[in-house]
């Protein structure tokens, strides 16, 4: 067992941003990440060739600034470490190189940031298909495009850098599906007020996919892949306005690759797993641990920040971060209460032009509840324990109204994923078929160790204390 | 036929729905969240007979058991009943004699088992640690999907005519003016009936004191890990041979011995731990570490798969191990014992919930529709705290 004064729990923007913040006012400070460095997914470090390189926004510049600061930082790094569990006096479980550990903090800041959302269709399993953030992950970890047929569907901005990517890397973009209507991006733009580097950014990706030819199609999503080893081809439908296929509107087009993603939502499991409070907002992306405007949750001494605490980009997360880190360095008796209140002050107007954005983003863009009728019986929707959408609706049809009723019924969620690819589609999917809200479905309970943990590494942990 | 009230949507709730809408009576089962979501789905899956240690419980258990089998064959939907047998390990030779005296006592009450030196019990489950003493082998004991076996009885009560209410928390029993419990209370108002069952396990109690009856369960606290698949790793379920030691102890202190059974999709679940910690259902890492070191122990190749998931479920302890099924006074008709008419009992089986499940449920049934004890309800008569 170790002590240290703050954990910080991912190593993404926010995270970077409070752990640097808290560690400049002499607050000891333990960073912990999966990832083998510093940055998160937004800052994957680009081991690649020129081509691959776009210049950088704002906020990752930003970013990279944080990350330069960790090494002249006494922050304490620990990298490749899972927090496989994390009670509500603040002892931290760690796995890294086949060893556990426990970590009391006094003060924790969860900076888990969000995670891909998906949508069944028939053919999502195949090779060949995969999220947006894989494709992107790839592209700037390894410098591998990912196809060269490359179609990129569902919703939301995260669609056009993925695809602006793609073309720079000499792969063929056949089009960009985008499942809201034209009128999205109106209302986006709206929200966008005052978010020029946001606005440039699009701009940029905008431009890019002009120039290149690349089709840009609203209203429409892939509504199936075909092939066989592989994804040959892809059906693309006009959707009504609650999502649902128009019969007779389908085109299919050849392609040896499919990026699919709709948006992103926030991990919690931690938080839950701690016991925080929480509440069901879209405008957050979802459910997200209560928090005040210090981000403190229902907790002492647990902060969430960042993606996890509200899905609205790296810009708000850091600045979330700072004032974080200045409230651990206040709760570590290092700062009076009066210079977080003042951080608070200066960045209110800040603040809410960030919640105002990634509002308009998380509602505007959220995939309409018909894509979740797309899944055919047969198709899996719960890929650790390849449960196919007949059983689940066959569950729902039988009475269940909430994800843990699934999981009895149905087998879904037990995987090691324990319900975080399946989670949200199957709370949609229970909304769709019973007509209450989204809401009812819950969440599902989550369970230690949050990701798989050696028995080798809990069996040598376990130092003959009296359990018999 | 009666009007019959079932608290409590868990396995023994499913299993009284079961048999009392078979009998022909009107069921309504009243389950506060949904189906098993109380300690129906924070179990093991396990039909045992061999670690009961009267022959009042054999005989239960073995019936169960048949049971089981029954149900296996009827029900319309699976629920992964494989009777494989289970073996009970021995570490050492002084255990494996200990185990083998227990065994032959087990036999004259005609259940069948096999004592196993190390070369069979390895010839039978190569992957156990080559140290082990032996084991017994008991062929007629079985394991289903504890949640499967829920929802496959209900929907086979709701086929004949019961009905689930989910989302229904009961607060508290109605009395009528006799002292007979007439209907349970609820939120939404009384649900009546001629007959109420508490099927609620250890919140049962917590049900019968808002009439000031005090049932003597008490929640005792399990853990349970889930691997990684480990296909083929086991063919049995496997225990630890101080394993029925460990349930039948009234310890304070948590006990910790080996259970492991082999799931249809490869995930191992291990157990096993007892523990006396209220109404708490928290997992302690501490003892997920235990668990973990004492399956290596006995499984090394275990050390190579990862914990996926781990869960803690309350059962329901009685003071002398036996479960509470039958009504809380002496029958229907009402009579001077301790607990008041209309109102039955199904609680109280500790870790045996889902191997006694149709035997009570086929208990509660007949006490119901007859009104006569049936046979083996003896020693499982409520009445024998009760009455006073």
């Amino acid at each position: 067992m170790s002590t240290t004064e703050l954990a910080v729990i991912g190593a993404g923007p926010a995270g970077l941003a409070a752990a640097t913040t808290a560690a400049a006012h002499g607050v000891q400070v333990t960073l912990i990440d999966e990832l083998p460095g510093p940055g998160g997914q937004y800052l994957a470090p680009t081991g690649a060739t020129g081509r691959v390189h776009a210049p950088l926004s704002a906020a990752e510049q930003r970013g990279h600034g944080l990350v330069n600061a960790l090494s002249g930082s006494r922050i304490e790094m620990r990298t490749e470490t899972i927090v496989w569990s994390l009670s509500a006096d603040r002892r931290l479980q760690l796995y890294h190189a086949g060893r556990v550990d426990e970590l009391v903090a006094q003060v924790v800041v969860l900076a888990c940031g969000a995670r891909e959302v998906s949508v069944p269709f028939p053919g999502w399993t195949l090779p060949g298909v995969m999220t947006v953030g894989a494709a992107q992950l790839l592209a700037k970890r390894h410098g591998l495009a990912v196809g060269k047929r490359v179609l990129v569907a569902g919703s939301g901005p995260l669609l056009l850098p993925a695809a602006e990517r793609l073309v720079r890397m000499g792969a063929k973009v056949v089009a960009v599906v985008e499942a809201g209507p034209i009128t999205a991006w109106l209302r986006l733009g709206k929200a966008m007020w005052g978010h020029w580097d946001r606005g440039r950014e699009g701009v940029h990706y905008g431009g890019a996919l002009l120039r290149a030819g690349i089709p840009y199609r609203f209203g429409r999503a892939v509504t199936a892949a075909h092939g066989g080893e592989r994804v040959e081809s892809a059906t693309i439908t006009r959707l009504n306005r609650a999502g649902s296929p128009i019969p007779g509107s389908e085109t299919t087009v050849d392609v040896d690759t499919l990026c699919v993603s709709f948006g992103l939502t926030p991990n919690i499991e931690l938080a839950q797993l701690a016991g925080c409070e929480f509440a069901f907002d879209p405008r957050r992306g979802g459910w997200t641990p209560v928090v005040d405007d210090r981000n403190q949750t229902s907790l002492a001494g647990v902060l969430a920040i960042g993606d996890m605490a509200a899905v609205e980009g790296a810009a708000s997360g850091m600045l979330e971060g700072r004032i974080a880190g200045l409230q651990a360095a206040h709760l570590a008796g290092r700062l009076p209460a009066s210079a977080v209140t003042e951080a608070i002050g200066e960045n209110a107007a800040a603040r809410r032009r960030n919640r105002r954005f990634g509002a308009a983003l998380n509602t505007i863009f959220a995939p309409p509840i018909g894509l979740y009728g797309l899944a055919a019986d047969d198709t899996p929707v719960c890929r650790c324990e390849e449960v196919t959408a007949g059983e689940v609706r066959k569950a729902i049809a039988g009475g269940v109204t909430e994800l843990d009723g699934l999981k009895v019924w149905a087998r879904v969620g037990q995987g090691p994923c324990q319900g975080r690819t399946c989670g949200s589609i199957l709370a949609q999917m229970i909304a769709l078929q019973t007509g209450r809200p989204v809401a009812d479905s819950g969440m599902f309970q989550v369970r230690l160790p949050l990701k798989p943990v050696p028995l080798a590494a809990l069996a040598a942990a376990d130092g003959g204390h009296d359990v018999a | 036929m009666p009007d019959v009230v079932v608290v409590g949507g868990g396995i023994i709730g499913a299993a009284c729905a079961y048999y009392l809408s078979r009998a022909g009576a009107a069921v309504r089962v009243l389950e506060r969240r949904f189906l098993a979501s109380g300690t129906s789905r924070a179990c093991d899956g396990l039909i045992l007979f061999s670690d009961k240690p009267s022959p009042a419980e054999y005989t239960l258990a073995q019936t169960s058991a048949q049971l089981w089998a029954e149900l296996a064959g009827t029900l319309d939907q699976d629920f992964e009943y494989v009777r494989s047998g289970a073996i009970s390990l021995a570490e050492t030779e002084r255990e494996l004699a200990e185990s083998a005296r227990k065994t032959a006592r087990l036999q004259q009450s005609g259940i069948r088992a096999e004592v196993l030196e190390a070369p069979a019990l390895h010839a039978l489950e190569p992957n156990l640690a080559p140290d082990l003493a032996g084991g017994i082998f008991y062929p007629d004991e079985a394991q289903v999907d504890a949640r499967l076996a829920t929802v496959a009885l209900l929907q086979a009560a709701r086929r004949q005519g019961a009905v689930l209410q989910e989302g229904i928390q009961v607060t508290g029993l109605r009395r009528a003016a006799d002292g007979r419990v007439v209907a349970a209370i609820t939120p939404a108002g009384d649900v009546a009936g001629d007959a109420v069952v508490l099927a609620a396990g250890v919140w049962s109690g917590q049900i019968a004191a808002s009439i000031g009856l005090e049932l003597p369960v008490r929640p005792r606290k399990g853990h349970i890990l889930v691997t990684s698949r480990v296909p083929g790793l086991i063919r049995h379920p496997l225990l630890e041979g101080s394993y029925s030691a460990s349930v039948h102890t009234a310890a304070e202190e948590t006990q910790v011995a080996l259970v492991a059974e082999m799931t249809a999709g490869g995930t191992v679940l291990l157990g096993s731990s007892r523990e006396f910690a209220g109404f708490d259902r928290s997992v302690s890492e501490t003892v997920v570490r235990a668990i973990a070191a004492r399956a290596i122990r006995f499984l090394p190749g275990l050390a190579r798969a990862s914990v996926i998931r781990s869960y803690a479920g309350l059962r329901a302890w009685t003071p002398d191990h036996l479960p509470l099924i039958g009504p809380a006074g002496l029958g229907p008709a009402g009579g001077p014992a301790g607990g008041p008419a209309g109102l039955y009992l199904a609680t109280g089986h500790e870790g045996a919930g889902i191997g006694l499940a149709p035997v009570t449920g086929s208990i509660i049934a007949d006490w119901i529709t007859s009104g006569q004890m049936p046979a083996l309800a003896e020693s499982v008569r409520p009445g024998r705290f009760l009455d006073n």
